[in-house]
């Protein structure tokens, strides 16, 4: 009886994919194929070698473990590759199909996460900063504490360096509308 | 969404229609795994019109299936049947999947999605909710159970979730709260949107209830499963061994320089957790929420394991009252399913002031406390730097019942820093002195001298051994397997009486 074969897409984060077909008996029994335009994937002496578009070639090992393939590749880090069997892939999409939730806003008020004294404003006022800018350091239990810009936009600072702050009091108001981000 | 009577006729037969509720099941469960119970299970309701809304199933799937080939039973609420909402038979499928999960010991996963209570049952709803929250008592700390809410979950059915052991919320499209924004709007005049009462971010962040959230329902799904690997089916059971391809004597010659000279610098502790555990291992529970003290899972030489670390990177990595409750709660779950206490240990203190007196930090640091003193799992612990005070007490310190307590030559064990123990020590002479501020340098010199270092704690045998950094996985997997089979007695009793 031909063995019955497990049929997985393996994708990396650019999007790029191809099928393994695999004997989950007798892993190293497997086909490739479905293989991206972006992507090559061929055996060679020393086994998987993929190649991106880019052109660069990463070794690629494929295991089977606890029921599931994993594939990796080499490439300076390490990167997996994500796996699943084709038949998830379609109830993945399904789920996908539903309308996408509403933006969640930040109203752009940043509080002091702790009572201390402010040491320094990180950038100027009225500044465009990106989100996880340091924006303020707080002097606190000893320590700086570094608060970082939970949204991009244009900052307004609410207190001054070396003013003493408690928990919960403004900092600063960042404006994401002014910046039109 | 009504169905059609072909697609009733579908659903007796057996055939399946690719819903939602059915898809993110299958995405849960290895490929063709799922097997579905109660698929014809239909309500008995007549009364406004419900007769002619008895559709197959009534609102939730429910069946058992694998994941990464254990057995997981679970139930995934579908809104396209009346909303989803629980009414009798609703609710008796649910407990008939607990049942069978707990008398199997095996996991149980939630997936909630529903419109709340089906008004149109009465009390026959609200006894469907009782049903659950009575199992998901009784099964806590038996297996391990997990929630989903991958859409609204008002009133009674908050409560569920927030009894298992996880909670996994999808961004933008989960919200629990007691009461809506409508009837806060009656109460309270408040305008409030669902996002804001009670989205993902806010129990994320400000209330600590999800333990996870994803950017959408595969990735809640994906989390699901991978934290599943590190529980085991029940709490007979040890968590499951993992092949591990990261050398357990690993030097981590990076530690060593971890460690700012400034000591006002502060130092991202995940840096260390990362670089200690097998690599790529750590999964975050909380993130955003106490960010003050990091917790989650991690392999320790292909083990499963807990971490928990003060992070000096936020709020000098103080333990307040948000700390407490995370921590206390992440050691219980840790305790309950077997899985070995790792500490990290940077703490300054518990923090100081009226809002956190006010707000019960005695109550929520006995809580932390009492989970570490109670936990009868392996207890590991490294002390990185600062360990002051209370604080020092109850991070995993051989007093609380840790096995193994070690510190790097940084580690500075002392009831308090220098400053404030010179001010109160030396008071008398301080200001006696012809010239104070040099009196008070020369005094604070001394107090660093004796216990800014690991010195006098390991004189006292209150830590096992002085190591260095690099050493930090080597030793904790080594001596790991010495306390793996820890043992404790204790005297016969009905429960705890835990601090809340």
């Amino acid at each position: 009886m031909a063995p019955q074969l497990l049929h997985y897409v393996v994708e990396f984060d650019d999007g790029t994919h191809f099928n393994v077909h695999i004997d989950p008996d007798d892993p190293s029994n497997l086909t490739i194929d479905g293989v991206d335009s972006d992507v090559d994937v061929a055996t060679s002496p020393l086994g998987l070698v993929l190649t991106t578009g880019d052109g660069q070639r990463l070794p690629l090992t494929l295991r089977y473990e606890d029921g599931s393939l994993v594939a990796e590749t080499a490439d300076g880090k390490l990167h997996r590759a994500r796996v699943e069997l084709a038949e998830s892939r379609e109830w993945r999409t399904v789920i996908a199909s539903q309308p996408p939730p509403p933006p969640v806003e930040h109203s752009g008020q940043i509080e002091a996460p702790i009572a201390g004294n402010v040491i320094a404003l990180c950038v100027a006022e009225g500044a465009l900063v990106t989100e996880g800018t340091a924006i303020i350091l707080l002097e606190a239990m000893k320590m700086q504490n570094t608060i970082a810009a939970p949204l991009s936009g244009t900052i307004h600072y609410l207190v001054r360096a070396g003013q003493v702050v408690r928990s919960g009091d403004l900092l600063a108001a960042i404006d994401s509308e002014v910046a039109g981000i | 969404m009504t169905k059609t009577p072909n697609e009733k006729e579908a659903a007796l037969s057996g055939a399946v229609s690719k819903n939602l509720a059915r898809a993110r099941l299958e995405v849960l469960f290895d490929a063709g795994s799922f097997e579905e119970f109660d698929a014809a299970v239909v309500h008995r309701t007549e009364a406004f019109g419900m007769a002619k809304k008895r559709l197959p199933g009534d609102g939730v799937i429910t069946g058992v299936g694998t994941v990464a080939s254990r057995t997981v039973y679970a139930y995934s609420q579908d809104r396209s049947v009346l909303g989803g909402s629980l009414g009798e038979v609703h609710a008796a499928k649910i407990c008939k999947v607990m049942d069978m999960a707990a008398r199997n010991g095996s996991p149980v996963v939630g997936i909630c999605d529903s419109g709340g209570a089906r008004i149109q049952e009465g009390v026959n709803s609200l006894a469907g909710y009782g049903d659950i929250f009575y199992r998901n008592v009784r099964c806590s700390g038996v297996i391990p159970q997990i929630s989903l809410i991958l859409g609204p979950a008002a009133g009674g059915a908050v409560y569920s979730p927030a009894l298992t052991d996880f909670v996994i919320m999808a961004t933008g499209r989960s919200y629990m709260f007691l009461t809506g924004p409508k009837v806060v709007k009656t109460v309270t005049f408040e305008d409030v949107s669902v996002e804001a009462l009670g989205g993902a971010s806010v129990h994320a962040s400000k209330t600590g209830l999800a333990h996870f959230t994803a950017k959408d329902d595969v990735e809640a799904i994906e989390q699901a499963r991978r934290l599943l690997g590190y529980l085991p089916e029940n709490c007979q059971e040890p968590p499951p061994d993992i092949r591990c391809t990261d050398p357990p004597d690993r030097l981590c010659d990076e530690l060593r320089s971890i460690i700012p000279a400034d000591p006002q610098q502060p130092y991202d502790v995940r840096i260390v957790i990362n670089s200690v555990v097998d690599r790529g291992t750590f999964l975050e529970v909380q993130e955003n929420f106490a960010g003050n003290i990091v917790v989650g899972f991690a392999r320790l030489a292909g083990k499963s394991v807990g971490i928990i670390a003060n992070q000096p990177a936020v709020l000098a990595g103080v333990l307040n009252i948000d700390a407490s409750r995370k921590a206390g709660r992440f050691i219980r779950t840790c305790n309950a399913f077997r899985i070995p206490l790792v500490s990290f240990v940077d703490v300054p203190g518990f923090l100081p002031g009226q809002d956190q007196e006010h707000g019960g930090a005695i109550v929520h640091g006995a809580k932390l406390l009492y989970a570490y003193c109670e936990s009868s799992v392996p207890k590991l612990s490294v002390i990185l730097k600062k360990s002051y005070g209370g604080a020092y007490i109850v991070m995993s310190s051989k007093h609380v019942g840790g096995d193994v307590v070690m510190a790097w030559p940084s580690a500075e064990i002392a009831v308090m820093g220098a400053k404030g123990a010179v001010e109160i020590l030396y008071k008398r002479e301080i200001s006696a002195a012809e010239d104070p501020k040099a009196e008070a340098q020369k005094r604070n010199r001394e107090y660093e001298e004796l216990f800014l270092s690991p010195r006098q704690a390991a004189e006292r045998g209150f830590i096992d051994a002085v190591i260095d950094p690099a050493e930090t996985r080597r030793k904790l997997t080594k001596l790991f397997s010495h306390v793996a089979h820890r043992r404790d007695l204790t005297w016969p009793k009905r429960n705890g009486n835990i601090p809340t």
